[in-house]
């Protein structure tokens, strides 16, 4: 596994779930603002809600790519840190806002579009791939660059176990 | 539509989002923690693989946090502006931030929690907007029956 395939499949992943997840954004909202706004949390009201949301078609498709978002953001937790691979996935924010603008028709005021803006500068500096080693410390990227060299001609699952195990060592509270 | 029925709407509205934002959050560090304690795919082959999923203690939980997540944002949805509930949403991002750091012992560098201060900062822009800026069919409705 080299940096560079580890990276294309992180971002092959990002961009399935960022537009899938899109989608089903738009297709859900579009499908709940056209029906009455949910106000009894009883039992009757929830069961109505229910009865509501699994008998619109926009929900089911919505719904459908959820579960594509869904399953590439496993892909994506996979294959990278938590930290780095789930603000990736913050790139979704544009694009819905855009789609809300534009396709929903809604009334973006500019306030709302100075947030996103703040939002997205936020999701650029947070999803920097390569931090700079902190003082004193090697960062994890660097030990996994490390490893990567290391095992560059043993065979790929020899790699994987190295870091599957690092990853549990890491992950232990 | 009185006052008291907009305020309330709000409260709620704001309540509906600190549940998406928990669960949302909790249910991608539980994933994540099954998932880095999954086999390799390759190696130990689907049957073997499903299973693995199935008894994983982190999984199965983090799959019902994470569509918990998804309803509550489904009637939010009913009520709300989409272009407010998703920023809204981006605040998960500094809960997995401090989840990453603090229990998946990762480290998170300061460039990023200078990104994650200026997710909060926009969060608080969306936030102080309407929640809704066109009407919704209920706009229409008669005002329900105070409860």
């Amino acid at each position: 596994m080299t940096g560079l395939t580890t990276g294309l499949t992180t971002w092959t992943f990002v961009l399935i779930t960022v537009c899938a997840g899109s989608c089903g954004d738009v297709l859900c909202a579009s499908a709940m603002s056209q029906g009455e706004a949910i106000d009894d949390f009883g039992p009757a009201g929830i069961l109505r809600a229910v009865r509501y949301i699994v008998t619109r078609r926009k929900v089911i498709l919505g719904g459908i790519c959820y579960a594509a978002a869904f399953f590439s953001l496993l892909g994506l937790l996979s294959t990278a840190e938590l930290s780095i691979a789930v603000p990736a996935t913050a790139l979704s924010f544009v694009l819905d806002t855009l789609a809300a603008r534009f396709i929903l028709h809604e009334h973006v005021p500019r306030k709302r579009w100075a947030g996103v803006a703040c939002v997205c500068v936020g999701v650029l500096l947070a999803v920097r791939p390569a931090p700079l080693p902190g003082p004193g410390g090697t960062t994890r990227a660097a030990m996994q660059a490390h490893q990567d060299q290391a095992g560059h001609n043993e065979s790929r699952a020899h790699g994987l176990d190295d870091q599957s195990a690092s990853s549990k060592i890491l992950a232990e509270p | 539509m009185g006052s008291a029925a907009n305020h309330r709407r709000t409260g709620r509205t704001a309540l509906f989002l600190t549940i998406v934002v928990l669960t949302n959050s909790f249910g991608n560090m539980l994933l994540a923690m099954g998932m880095q304690r999954m086999p390799d795919f390759a190696q130990v082959g689907l049957q073997a693989y499903i299973a693995g999923l199935l008894h994983s203690p982190f999984v199965l939980p983090g799959v019902v946090l994470s569509a918990t997540s998804m309803l509550t944002q489904l009637s939010l949805f009913s009520w709300a502006d989409l272009s407010f509930v998703i920023p809204c949403t981006a605040s998960s991002y500094v809960i997995s931030m401090i989840l990453a750091e603090f229990i998946l012992g990762e480290q998170v560098h300061l460039v990023r929690w200078v990104g994650v201060a200026l997710i909060f900062v926009g969060v608080l822009l969306v936030a102080r907007t309407p929640v809704a800026t066109k009407p919704h069919a209920d706009a229409h409705a008669v005002p329900e029956a105070g409860a």
